[in-house]
């Protein structure tokens, strides 16, 4: 029993009690909370793995950015007091299913995991070979520039489909609030998120 | 990288063991007298009215979805300008390939950059950014400024 | 250490002890520099409002804050029947924890840094972005309309700052070349014009402007948006009392701290005073030099904390949409600038006028730095140790 091992043994305790957390809880705020225990725990994982970047890459756009969304959504939109998940028994089924279906497709990938010789201990690359072959220069790996390219096309997709969502729900409320003075009071409260 | 794992383990378990044992410090000393009073929301001194639980208006929202899109974007950027100031400092030691080499990458940078940049402008232009304005357009003439 | 550690036990036991040590004496700075600067905010608050700030306590009031502490501790430890008392128990734990372990990759000198990284400023950054999850749940979890205005408005600024601020670190990585805040340090040495505040003028914009989307990412006036004691009673710590209460300070001034610390060692210097033409560490021994090299640290990152109280107790608190469109349409446009602006400069104008650059900015600033602090001494009617004039002017 080595170090690398028992701290692995302990991030994989916390991810998969969180993720088991995630499932049981019914409050989708404390659903989130263990969540972010399972993002953190994975993104340790990375870090043993000597993938330095990619688990600060998983802090600060999982932890730090969709994270806090998702609490940020529950937050402005629940109406009734620690907003409650109901699941009905035929969702824990399948869910049951598919969760047992990727837990075997991972086990056998792990299981006939063809180790690349490299130990926990030894010095890491650095970042510069990322940046490297994300430009496309990087010989004897592989060239990313494509992907690179094609996910800032892809970021710039969904910050249009963003906006336009935005838009779509601010017409539907000048329609509603057009329709009957009876909405203003909605208006008011929403007011009161802007400048309470 | 197990030292990296390992302390960063020991900070946290010293953090939460800080406040732990601060809290549990305070246990001992500390009066505890729950109320009837003491246990209701604060609401200056009134009695709470309705509950807390509001539907704000998603504007918020879709201003902090944009801003995690820049974060995933600025991810990105860190290796390549890692790259960059490698390659630079590289030229400024006299190798004056390397800072075409630099050019180059630039170059693929402002690529990656603008594409998302032409969104962020076009966003700018259709008034999607405007708070207030777009806060007053909606309202009918005859709804007055509450809140 | 380590390895000096390793000669005596196997090696994980001295990995593990060398992290106890350093969260240990890192522990116990975090909590005395929040003792020192709650009560220097307290005295730079007293002395911009004209008052004394704390007299009584001590020497100076400089116990003011054990003082505070005491009472803290003693005092009883409340929740609301309406909170979600998980949440609202572990929330000040999550807040705390965030910040302290930014500490991991902050090196206080050459090779004192309880663990290098070598993605240094990323990781400090990813890490310190989870913080905002303690606010936000404190805001959640309370179940008081003031908590949650107060812990809606923290997310959408928070996650909004994260991003010029990033775009700010990365322009002086465009120069330095590492993500490393060690060998970042290293690069910075000898005299002060070396300093990549000084390099070119977008890296002196970017520093200004890290630092004010660092203050507003730390919920520092006038940013301190959740807090807004004049409009949300106390915003997301409104329902909580004691020293729970109080961790949440201790957060804040850590990651005051460690955002001051990024600041010093990405932009002035780091642990360099700026006029020894050598390494401390080379000269006097490690742990010799390390001592310089921590307290100048600590002074410079002092100094941009005690800006930061000095900015506080200066400019009113901005409106929310405000907050907002000012990182918006001002902050990202300007450091997606600067980033651009930098690499251009890099590539063309480096070469040509880079060396001398440094010497113009580094000494101009020193100049204007100079002149401001003799006119605190010179200027007119400043110091109030004539008899006031107006209405009380004798005769």
């Amino acid at each position: 029993m080595n170090l690398t091992v028992v701290l692995f043994a302990m991030l994989a305790a916390v991810t998969a009690a969180s993720a088991v957390g995630v499932a049981a809880s019914r409050s989708v705020v404390r659903a989130a909370v263990w969540l972010l225990f399972t993002l953190i725990g994975v993104a340790g994982v990375y870090f043993l793995l000597g993938a330095e970047f990619l688990g600060a890459a998983q802090l600060i756009v999982y932890v730090g950015g969709t994270m806090v969304l998702m609490v940020f959504g529950v937050m402005i939109t629940n109406q009734g007091p620690f907003a409650v998940l109901r699941t009905k028994p035929v969702e824990w089924a399948v869910g049951g299913v598919l969760a047992g279906g990727l837990f075997v497709l991972l086990a056998t990938a792990s299981l006939n995991f063809v180790s690349s010789g490299k130990t926990p201990d030894d010095p890491l690359p650095g970042i510069s070979p990322i940046g490297l072959s994300f430009l496309g220069v990087e010989d004897g790996g592989k060239s990313y520039l494509l992907p690179f390219e094609v996910v800032s096309v892809h970021l710039l997709v969904v910050l249009v489909a963003a906006a336009y969502l935005a838009r779509a729900k601010r017409r539907v409320n000048q329609v509603a609030s057009g329709k009957e003075q009876g909405t203003n009071k909605e208006d008011t409260r929403q007011e009161q998120g802007v400048t309470p | 990288m197990t030292a990296l794992v390992a302390t960063v383990a020991v900070f946290m378990s010293v953090g939460l063991l800080f406040v732990l044992a601060n809290l549990l410090l305070g246990k001992l000393v500390r009066p505890n007298r729950p109320s009837v009073e003491k246990g209701e929301i604060y609401e200056c001194g009134e009695k709470p009215v309705g509950t807390a639980w509001i539907q704000f208006d998603l504007r918020f929202y879709v201003v902090a979805l944009l801003f995690v899109l820049f974060d995933v974007e600025i991810a990105f950027f860190f290796p390549w300008a890692v790259v960059f100031g490698e390659a630079t400092q590289a030229a400024d030691a006299g190798h004056p390939a390397a800072r075409s080499f630099a050019a180059f990458t630039f170059v693929e940078f402002l690529i990656f950059f603008g594409i998302l940049l032409v969104g962020f402008a076009y966003l700018w232009r259709r008034g999607d950014l405007e708070w207030v304005r777009s806060m007053s357009n909606e309202r009918p003439p005859s709804a007055t400024r509450g809140g | 250490m380590t390895d000096w550690l390793a000669t005596y036990m196997p090696h994980w036991a001295a990995v593990l002890v060398a992290a106890g040590v350093a969260a240990g004496v890192l522990v116990s700075f975090v909590g005395l520099a929040a003792f020192l600067y709650i009560w220097g905010e307290r005295k730079v608050s007293g002395r911009i409002q004209d008052r004394l700030g704390p007299t009584r306590v001590g020497p100076l009031g400089l116990l003011q804050s054990l003082a505070d502490g005491i009472k803290l501790i003693t005092k009883e430890d409340t929740a609301p029947d309406g909170a979600d008392k998980f949440l609202f128990r572990i929330a000040p734990y999550l807040a705390f924890v965030a910040s302290f372990a930014a500490f991991v990759a902050i090196p206080f000198g050459a090779g004192l840094v309880p663990q290098p990284v070598s993605t240094g400023v990323f990781f400090v950054l990813a890490v310190l972005s989870t913080e905002v999850f303690g606010v936000m749940l404190a805001g959640y979890a309370s179940g008081s309309k003031w908590s949650l205005f107060g812990g809606v408005r923290e997310a959408a600024q928070v996650v909004s700052y994260e991003v010029p601020r990033s775009l700010c670190v990365l322009v002086p990585v465009c120069v330095l070349g590492t993500l490393d805040l060690t060998k970042m340090g290293q690069q910075q040495g000898g005299g002060f014009w070396n300093w990549i505040a000084f390099h070119d003028p977008f890296n002196s914009a970017a520093f200004v402007l890290f630092f004010v989307t660092a203050t507003a990412g730390c919920k520092r006036a006038p940013f301190d948006l959740a807090e807004a004691e004049s409009e949300l009673v106390a915003g997301f710590h409104t329902e909580y009392s004691g020293f729970r209460w109080s961790v949440f300070f201790l957060a804040e001034y850590a990651s005051m701290f460690a955002v001051s610390g990024l600041a010093v060692l990405m932009f002035l210097g780091g642990w360099h005073t700026g006029f020894l033409p050598f390494e401390p560490t080379e000269q006097f021994g490690f742990w010799g030099g390390s001592a310089l090299n921590a307290a100048v640290f600590v002074g410079k990152c002092t100094l941009l904390v005690v800006v930061m109280m000095w900015l506080r107790w200066s400019l009113p608190r901005l409106r929310i949409d405000q907050v907002m469109m000012t990182c918006l349409k001002y902050f990202l446009p300007i450091s997606c600038g600067l980033l651009v602006g930098v690499g251009l400069w890099q590539l063309y104008l480096h070469p040509l006028i880079g060396a001398y650059t440094k010497y113009v900015l580094g000494f101009s600033t020193l100049l204007f730095g100079l002149v401001v602090f003799a006119s605190l001494f010179t200027a007119k009617g400043v110091a109030p140790r004539r008899e006031l004039e107006g209405v009380w002017a004798k005769g």
